[in-house]
């Protein structure tokens, strides 16, 4: 592929970082230990890891915010461009390297669009017609046009992070350095705003380095992958190399599905590499087929000796239910937000106790909105929301979140006291309860939950997925019957994901109500819940995962994308039901094969 | 404190006063302002006030102008009240006084109904304000609006774990609100430490002197506007000296 050659073929460096090792100061531990890195222009390099990994230490170092902004010890020498960052000053450094950070909203300053994009230029003291035709000449690139006058709170987080790019693209940078840009994006827009970047690198040619956990669709161009874990490299080649190491999952790096199935499958390119996309996995699988054929009675795809993993979960459940009582039912709900925005129209819902229900869609399409209608933070406009037999407008917030608990989607909005356990008392103590079940609640808290260690240290000091499990705990603590989860994945990495899929499966044995707001069908889709898909306020799909996050189109509109296994599933030739996790692929893919009836076509 | 938010977010308009130099709308605003203080008696008082609503009109912010203007009537009642009842004025002094007031925040919500922060922030550089200050206001009119996204978040949250923030006395209420503060604080900061990192990527500093993207150009309805004002203003000090007292 031309990537590959060009990556091989580089004749010139424009990073070079040798031995360089820094620690934050006041910190105990070296955020980057010994680091020694070569890239070449035109490169696409993915950086993975956990969070806490050096990914955005290392990233720092490139346009001097690290030692020039954040003060620590700093050894080894980093180049860029030919020039010694410790020796350049920010502001030269800053038209070298572009820097695109994570949050939308933190890096916009102006008021209007065009405005914020002028930033930069205006501050190295470009002439003015200059600027015009450069930001002019940017948004035409970025097709943000006609966003041109707009103000900040006129933007979706998409468009936000598309003005960002903007704003350092206008400095032609030679290297744009990507810090997490889709985390806080819903996947629809992670994936248009990756899409953007992949075209502005093809058509501009500039070096790009970025971290991000969605490694499926940046594999295909990359042209190296870099995983870093406790301030070192662990990991740095190409990514069809690097991919195919065992126990990547270790170090926070997300296998693309594809990547996942050909290891679970033991497919491997005749050059000893896995398959990276559709084509080349038909490819290889044929072959394998071929061979195995040859020399029969293997069952060529499974692992493990279960006979028939993919039970149907989500109907044995909806059989034990049976008819019962409902926890939350929505009647005709319309909310108008105070400027008379319609947030929810007409929303007509029942969920029923012990059920698993996760409500999906994009950013902004009304589900926040209607989690708060719940415990009556928000009260309807129109129609009535009935909770566990309480209409809402008749009870305070206080006395239905004691059977009601929300965990907000940010750990950081909620985490106020000085210890961990006078966190967890908090709503114990709102909520009355005796001082003796305080003690005992706040202790299973702390030991289910793994906090105990920390139960006198300040929930400041937790890492960002403690933090989350706190959030959790201290809302399990006073053992509430519905139990709300509003995106509990954003900015978790994938050992916390897991984590989080065993609590939702233990809350669904003990017959709890399980609602989850969340964005991220990878995270959904194996958990098999009800879904129910809602679109500018509106609800437009209700009913079991396979079917209605295998409907593309209805997923299109409501711009949600596809669950990876579904697209896979399709594009092999899968029969309903599609298997909910790699396990289950590889047996159906076996019996499909043995059947005969694998699609044969390549595209 | 949602209307307080919604309320800092301008809203574009279209009109003829929006499509003036933001200069001559400073320009407009002083003078009405200053009008509105010096005249003394109820006639001229109420040619100013005449031309102040009518420029709202003009600038089709009516609606915006009353609503905040509601707030000026009540400062103004407990004005008259305070005069007429309490501190013998004659009753048309205390008329005055009130409407006086009334007017003076009249004109001065003239100017800040119709300019864009952005447009604020370029007066504020034609006055030669030193850059750091014009940025510094600039990011605090920018935030506000989401700090207070922030708080509403935060209260969500932890009224959801059932905290009451309008039980009790007034020490249990200060102390109620511990549980906001903290999480807004922590918030703030996260949020100006990464502001400082992205500006500092974008060359902030580089020069003492950044250029700008737009410039303010005095087209011919903006020098007219201007003669009409100095007009206005002429006239007004001419009529003012003649009535005196109605």
């Amino acid at each position: 592929m031309a990537c590959i050659s060009l990556y091989s073929g580089n004749s010139r460096n424009i990073i070079e970082i040798r031995g360089l090792s820094f620690r934050y100061h006041g910190a105990d531990r070296d955020s980057l230990e010994n680091v020694n890195l070569e890239i070449g222009e035109r490169e696409i390099v993915v950086i993975a890891g956990h969070s806490g990994s050096g990914k955005s230490t290392l990233l720092r170092c490139l346009n001097g915010l690290i030692p020039f902004q954040h003060s620590g010890t700093y050894v080894g020498e980093v180049l860029v461009a030919g020039r010694k960052v410790t020796e350049s000053r920010m502001s030269e450094l800053a038209k070298s390297v572009g820097f695109v950070f994570q949050n939308p909203e933190n890096q916009i300053f102006m008021f209007s669009v065009e405005r914020d994009i002028a930033f930069g230029l205006e501050n190295l003291g470009f002439p003015r017609e200059e600027i015009r035709r450069r930001v002019d000449e940017i948004m035409d690139l970025l097709g943000i046009k006609g966003l041109a006058l707009r103000a900040p709170h006129e933007l979706s987080d998409g468009q936000k992070q598309r003005v960002a790019i903007a704003g350092v693209m206008v400095m032609r940078p030679e290297i744009i350095v990507l810090d997490e840009p889709t985390s806080l994006l819903d996947p629809f827009a992670a994936r248009e705003l990756l899409q953007l970047i992949l075209r502005l690198r093809n058509e501009l040619g500039m070096t790009i380095l970025i971290v991000e956990h969605r490694l499926d669709l940046l594999t295909r161009l990359a042209t190296r992958l870099i995983v870093m874990d406790r301030g070192r490299i662990m990991f740095n080649g190409q990514p069809e190399v690097i991919l195919s190491e065992e126990g990547l999952s270790n170090y926070g790096v997300l296998e693309p599905t594809i990547v996942r199935l050909a290891k679970q499958s033991r497919l491997r390119r005749p050059d000893g590499k896995i398959p990276l996309n559709v084509e080349d996995f038909l490819e290889v699988s044929k072959a394998d087929l071929f061979r195995k054929n040859a020399s029969k009675p293997i069952i060529p795809f499974l692992d493990q000796h279960s006979k028939n993993p993919y039970e149907p979960l989500q109907e044995i459940a909806e059989e034990s239910l049976g008819r019962h009582e409902a926890a939350v039912s929505f009647e005709g709900v319309d909310y108008s937000r105070d400027n008379g925005v319609a947030a929810l129209i007409g929303i007509s819902l029942d969920i029923r106790k012990g059920e698993t229900v996760a409500i999906m869609g994009a950013n902004g399409a009304g589900k926040s909105t209607l989690i708060r209608h719940i415990n009556g933070l928000l009260k309807p406009t129109h129609g009535k929301v009935t909770t566990l037999g309480v209409e809402t407008r008749m009870a305070s917030v206080a006395s239905l979140s004691r059977k009601v608990g929300i965990v907000f989607q940010n750990p950081n909005s909620q985490l106020f006291a000085q210890t961990v356990e006078s966190e967890i008392e908090f709503a114990l103590k709102n909520f009355g309860f005796p001082p003796q079940a305080i003690k005992e609640r706040v202790e299973w808290a702390l030991d289910s939950f793994d906090l105990s260690r920390y139960s006198d240290s300040s929930p400041m000091e937790l890492s960002g997925g403690e933090r989350k499990r706190l959030c959790i705990a201290l809302v399990l603590a006073w053992e509430p019957e519905i139990i709300i989860l509003d995106e509990p994945t954003v900015g978790q990495d994938s050992n916390q994901k897991e984590k989080l899929v065993e609590i939702i499966k233990m809350l669904g044995s003990q017959n709890k109500t399980v609602i989850i707001v969340s964005h991220d069908v990878e995270f959904i889709w194996p958990l098999q819940p009800r879904i129910v898909l809602m679109s500018h306020g509106r609800i437009v799909g209700d009913g079991p995962a396979q079917t209605v996050l295998t409907d593309e189109d209805l997923l299109n509109r409501a711009r949600v994308v596809t669950p990876q296994l579904v697209e896979l599933s399709k594009a092999i030739g899968l029969s309903r039901p599609f298997p909910r996790n790699v396990k289950e692929a590889s047996v159906k893919m076996t019996e499909t094969f043995e059947k005969g009836t694998m699609r044969t076509r390549t595209r | 404190m949602k209307w307080a938010a919604t309320g800092f977010l301008f809203v574009r308009g279209q009109s003829v006063i929006h499509r003036l130099d933001p200069r001559v709308r400073l320009l407009l605003s002083v003078s009405l302002f200053l009008m509105s203080l010096v005249v003394r008696s109820i006639f001229m008082l109420s040619a100013t006030l005449f031309v102040i609503i009518a420029t709202t009109l003009l600038a089709r912010t009516a609606k915006r102008f009353f609503k905040s203007m509601s707030f000026a009537a009540v400062l103004s009642a407990i004005a008259f009240v305070f005069n007429f009842f309490l501190y013998p004025e004659p009753f048309h002094s205390a008329v005055i006084l009130a409407v006086r007031l009334f007017a003076i925040i009249g004109a001065t919500s003239i100017f800040f109904l119709t300019t864009t922060p952005d447009e604020l922030e370029l007066v504020m550089r034609w006055f030669r304000f030193p850059s750091d200050f014009v940025m510094v206001f600039v990011i605090a009119v920018r935030f506000v609006p989401i700090l207070i996204l922030d708080a509403l978040q935060i209260m969500d949250a932890q009224r959801s774990r059932g905290l009451e923030l309008e039980k009790g006395n007034f020490v249990k209420r200060l102390r109620n609100t511990t549980p906001v503060i903290v999480p807004l604080l922590a918030t703030a900061v996260s949020r100006s430490l990464d502001l400082a990192e992205a500006m500092d990527s974008r060359a902030y500093g580089a020069t003492t002197r950044p250029t700008s993207l737009h410039k303010m150009t005095m087209k011919r309805s903006d020098w007219l506007t201007t003669a009409l004002i100095v007009v206005g203003i002429l006239i007004g000090f001419y009529f003012n000296s003649f009535f005196t007292i109605f």
